[in-house]
């Protein structure tokens, strides 16, 4: 067994040794043919399974960190002597580490690559907002029922809070971009919620809003269609259903057959066999005058897609939380897991 | 809302359509389905919908409102049950002292009644299916009346009402018992309320008081159906923290004109089930002197193809007007629409677009694919830096991780470096551990470190890339920062790499000149000395050290652990100085030559290296060191090797002497 104790012991000796010998006889020590560690991971194979979960990954452990001082060390060493080539010494094998991005970051560079293409540009704005850009500008007055939907996280009620929809990106954008335009902002919201397996108290949302002198329905449904089809190819199914937004008028609710069940009827879709995945529609017409822009000369639409669900479905993580903070993890060596990134 | 497929029939008599065509529709055109159940109701197999009713529609939270939805979907009439009351001549005693607050009361007595008795089973299950849970006899009938109609009503035990039945502010602080025995604190002149000479009775709207309540003993009662101003009912029932089935639906634009039907049918079934008799007539109080006249908005007929995409004839829109209850007359390419007064969320011409096209049916809109515009391109530079950064850092073998925004006093208080930055606290977050936004990224990433810890991953390379916020005296601020976090056996390996990582990240950005200056921090995160400034030029842009080692549950190994927080936002005016120099046209031969230099530090060469290369930019290509030796404590002797571009070897060797030879 191989405790803490021993290494301690071991990285004091690799610390000590003031020169390539004695670096060498140490090393010999754990890492040589008859070494304590050699000795140890060898034996493994004849422990019981009980032990062997218990010693294998301590033993991993302990041969990772002694390999990354030991390695420290030669570089110490050969400092001291003046010499820079590192190839003069046989270093111990060690895998260099691949980087990840984090599957948010990989399905917005994903929509973001496509939208890019079609001439959109990125646009963001601030997280701390007023209540005239998260609501008032988007036809939501204070007394709107609408305002029950998002538990709202005030900083300074009522003028300052956190913002509760991606929206507000377009109030800012339609405030402050010359039409025609079309851009499109991933972002973080916030809601007033207790955080559990689902439910969380940060979403992470991807909205697109398009100003030009004609938009039509027709055109909303094949630029979500072309999103769908992007994140999960082209066989996926989609409807198409008139759904209410302060902010847009007709209102639109794209919803994908269910890909777990196939539209028969399971838990994830509650047996409805499609999941609600986003919220669209033709930009109100008092949208547009709130940003000063003449509904008569120009027109617009918008949609918004909460991201942590597919985000969820498409890495196969189970609880929310994991996303933000929480147990996400990445694979060392890609092929492990066959190129998967989580 | 939940409905059941025979409580639509009993509306729509001739509807041919079956249940599942029916929650199609529903979905299609707007509420959606998300519960389709197979039930018994009355011993007959029946199907359950569960669907969602938006705010804009309260006419659609009964079932005649959803009947008439249907109905104008499958084109099939809508049949109300004929409710004929008998003829009483007594009169009721009741008064409105607040008109604006009060759209109309409607209300009457009933006599006879016997609460003792048992609620019929089919009631019972009509109500289980929506729900609600059997109380009494009468109240059982109360919300029924409810789901059907979409209206709330109140009933009161007559025996228990003294004097006149008055709706008016609260006309003092008092108590107020509710039907459930929570007790209610009134300010005087805030709440609306319905009172008899004792006072309070209910509290309107929102919910009844317990004075008044049905017992087993009432037999007589008084009913009432009143549509207020919705925002008074929404002020009152937040302030009190209220939400009832009465409020949900009194707290949005109930159509006033179909308040008395509701009571008439209320009254319907009362006399129809309880064998009682109608001892006062109905007295109606509509405070506002006129009715609200019905809005008439005049539509362009091209509308809804306009804005579909799609051909809709003038023919088609009329139908779907007309089914949906709208008055329409065709003047001159545009129709003179009269908006039915169920309908208070249609207001203008994109609202009736809609009802044209969503009853068309957004299935039968086929969509365009849309094609490459040309359009100004209005990125930020700071979002393309961003995507830049994260590549980079992913290519040098780190995770990134987000982490969260809100985060604990403590957590900011750690990495404290400038006193002027005041957290921003949030004032109603119900997650008690997260009051505040962070004002530094490095607390989450070491919180991240720890869970991995916990599960025995040792490999711990990370960063993220992030908002910070913090409040200056006269606004809310936010900054994209960028941190990073090496994890090692040994704290000078970490420090290392990290170094590594953030020169040779800034390099790929375009940015060199960097230095690191060791100072003492106020961070108590950090351990003692091992804390330097980050910085390009004379720019300071963030801040590296050694984290200080914190117990770690369940992992006793011993780990250091580098981190390093810059802000991305300072890092854009650096690289636009450096970035896109572009090629170099070689005509001749490079003139490679060595020198040694001695100095008494690292960062001394760099100082020396950097003003050579500002000065003779034009004619170095590369400075290579080759070599490192420790003469001393005091100075290290450095072998360089330098490469000459656009020089002879004579004339390189001329300049080379000049610049090393001092």
């Amino acid at each position: 067994m191989f405790t803490e104790q021993d290494l301690a012991t071991a990285i004091e000796e690799l610390h000590n040794v003031t020169n390539l010998t004695e670096f060498q006889a140490v090393k010999n020590r754990y890492f040589g043919d008859q070494g304590k560690l050699t000795l140890l991971i060898d034996n493994l194979k004849n422990l019981p399974l009980e032990q062997k979960r218990e010693q294998g990954p301590l033993l991993q452990t302990v041969k990772t960190k002694l390999h990354e001082i030991v390695q420290a060390t030669t570089q110490r060493l050969l400092q001291a002597q003046g010499q820079l080539s590192s190839q003069s010494v046989e270093l111990p094998f060690q895998a260099v580490k691949v980087g990840h991005l984090h599957p948010f970051t990989e399905v917005i560079n994903k929509i973001n690559a496509l939208f890019i293409r079609m001439g959109y540009s990125i646009y963001e704005a601030p997280e701390i907002e007023t209540d005239e850009y998260c609501f008032l500008r988007l036809n939501v007055p204070p007394d709107h029922p609408a305002r029950d939907m998002q538990d709202t996280i005030y900083i300074d009620e009522p003028k300052w809070l956190l913002r509760t929809q991606t929206s507000s990106i377009e109030a800012r954008a339609l405030a402050s971009l010359k039409p025609p335009f079309r851009i499109v902002c991933p972002g973080r919201v916030y809601r007033n919620e207790k955080p559990s397996k689902s439910n969380h108290f940060i979403f992470h949302q991807y909205q697109l809003v398009v100003v030009q002198e004609r938009v039509t329905l027709a055109e909303l449904f094949g630029t979500i269609q072309s999103v769908f089809e992007e994140l999960y190819g082209e066989d996926v199914v989609i409807r198409f259903r008139n759904k209410y937004y302060p902010e847009v008028e007709p209102g639109v609710g794209p919803d994908m057959r269910c890909f777990n069940c196939e539209g028969q009827g399971c838990a994830v879709c509650k047996y409805v066999g499609w999941i609600e995945m986003a919220g669209a529609g033709i930009i109100h017409e008092k949208v547009l005058k709130a940003a000063g822009i003449d509904p008569t000369k120009f027109m617009g639409y918008a949609f918004g897609l909460g991201l942590d669900r597919w985000v969820m479905a498409k890495y196969g993580v189970s609880d929310i939380r994991t996303l933000l903070g929480g147990n996400l993890a990445y694979p060392y060596f890609e092929r492990e897991r066959g190129g998967k990134s989580a | 809302m939940k409905v059941l497929y025979s409580e639509l029939k009993m509306f729509l008599p001739a509807l041919k359509a079956g249940p599942k065509e029916v929650a199609n529709a529903f979905t299609y055109i707007g509420m959606m389905v998300d519960g389709y159940k197979e039930v018994r109701m009355r011993g007959q197999k029946d199907i359950l919908l569960s669907l969602e009713v938006r705010q804009n529609r309260p006419d659609c939270l009964g079932v005649v409102g959803l009947a008439r939805e249907i109905g104008a979907y499958f084109k099939v009439a809508l049949v109300l049950p004929k409710v004929k009351l008998p003829v009483a001549h007594s009169d009721l005693a009741i008064e409105v002292k607040v008109p604006a607050l009060v759209k109309r009361v409607s209300a009457l007595q009933i006599d006879g009644l016997d609460n003792s008795q048992h609620t019929p089973k089919w009631l019972n299950e009509a109500l289980a299916m929506h729900d609600m849970k059997s109380i009494s006899f009468l109240v059982d009938i109360s919300n029924y009346a409810m789901l059907m109609t979409g209206f709330p009503n109140h009933l009161f035990d007559a025996g228990k009402v003294v004097g006149k039945l008055t709706w008016q502010k609260a006309t003092k602080d008092e108590n107020f018992t509710t039907l459930d025995g929570t007790t209610l604190q009134f300010e005087k002149n805030r709440e609306l309320v319905i009172s008899d000479n004792l006072g309070p009775l209910v509290l309107a709207g929102c919910i009844g008081g317990r004075r008044s309540a049905l017992s087993a003993r009432t037999n007589s009662v008084i009913a009432e159906v009143a549509v207020y101003d919705p925002k008074k009912v929404r002020e009152d029932a937040r302030k009190h923290r209220l939400q009832t089935e009465a409020s949900n639906r009194l707290e949005k634009q109930l159509a006033v004109e179909h308040s008395l039907w509701a009571l008439e049918y209320l009254a319907s079934l009362l006399l129809g089930e309880g064998k009682a008799s109608l001892s006062t007539k109905i007295v109606d109080i509509f405070p506002r002197t006129t009715k609200p006249s019905q809005q008439v908005i005049t539509w362009p007929i091209i509308s809804a193809e306009k804005v579909g995409g799609t051909p809709v004839s003038s023919k088609e829109s009329r139908d779907i007007l007309v089914r949906l209850g709208f008055e329409v007359v065709e003047v001159k390419g545009s129709f003179r629409v009269t908006v039915p007064v169920w309908r208070n969320d249609v207001e203008g011409i994109a609202d009736i677009t809609e009802e044209v096209l969503r009853l068309k049916g957004f299935q039968n809109i086929i969509p365009i694919k849309p094609s490459f515009a040309l359009a100004p391109v209005l990125t930020p530079p700071i979002i393309t830096l961003i995507d830049e950064s994260k590549q980079i850092l992913q290519h040098f073998g780190f995770d990134e991780v987000l982490t969260l925004p809100l985060t604990s006093t403590k957590a900011n208080q750690e990495f404290l470096q400038d006193d002027l930055r005041v957290e921003v606290r949030t004032q109603n977050a119900i997650n008690e551990e997260y009051p505040v936004l962070r004002t530094n990224l490095l607390s989450g990433l070491l919180q991240q470190q720890e869970e991995y810890l916990k599960r025995g991953l040792n490999q711990v390379q990370i960063f993220e890339i992030g908002k910070v916020f913090w409040k200056s005296p006269k606004k809310y601020q936010e900054e994209e920062h960028l941190a990073v976090l090496v994890q090692c056996v040994d704290s000078q390996v970490a420090l290392r790499k990290i170094y590594e990582t953030l020169e040779g990240f800034l390099r790929q950005l375009g940015i060199s000149n960097l230095y690191f200056e060791n100072i003492v921090s106020k961070a108590t995160a950090f351990e003692k000395d091992l804390f330097w400034e980050v910085k390009v030029g004379e720019v300071t842009i963030g801040f590296l050290g050694v984290a200080k080692r914190r117990p770690l549950s369940g992992n006793k190994l011993i780990v250091g652990t580098a981190i390093a927080e810059i802000g991305i936002g300072e890092l854009i005016a650096l690289q636009s100085k450096e970035k896109n120099k572009g090629p170099t046209e070689i005509l001749g031969k490079m003139a490679i030559l060595d020198a040694n230099i001695l100095v008494s530090s690292q960062s001394e060469l760099n100082s020396k290296l950097l003003s050579v290369k500002k000065k003779y930019n034009k004619n170095i290509w590369a400075i290579e060191v080759r070599d490192r030796f420790l003469v001393s404590k005091q100075s290290i002797k450095f072998t360089l090797r330098i490469t000459y571009l656009g020089l002879s070897e004579t004339a390189a060797k001329k300049l080379h002497k000049q610049i090393f030879s001092a």
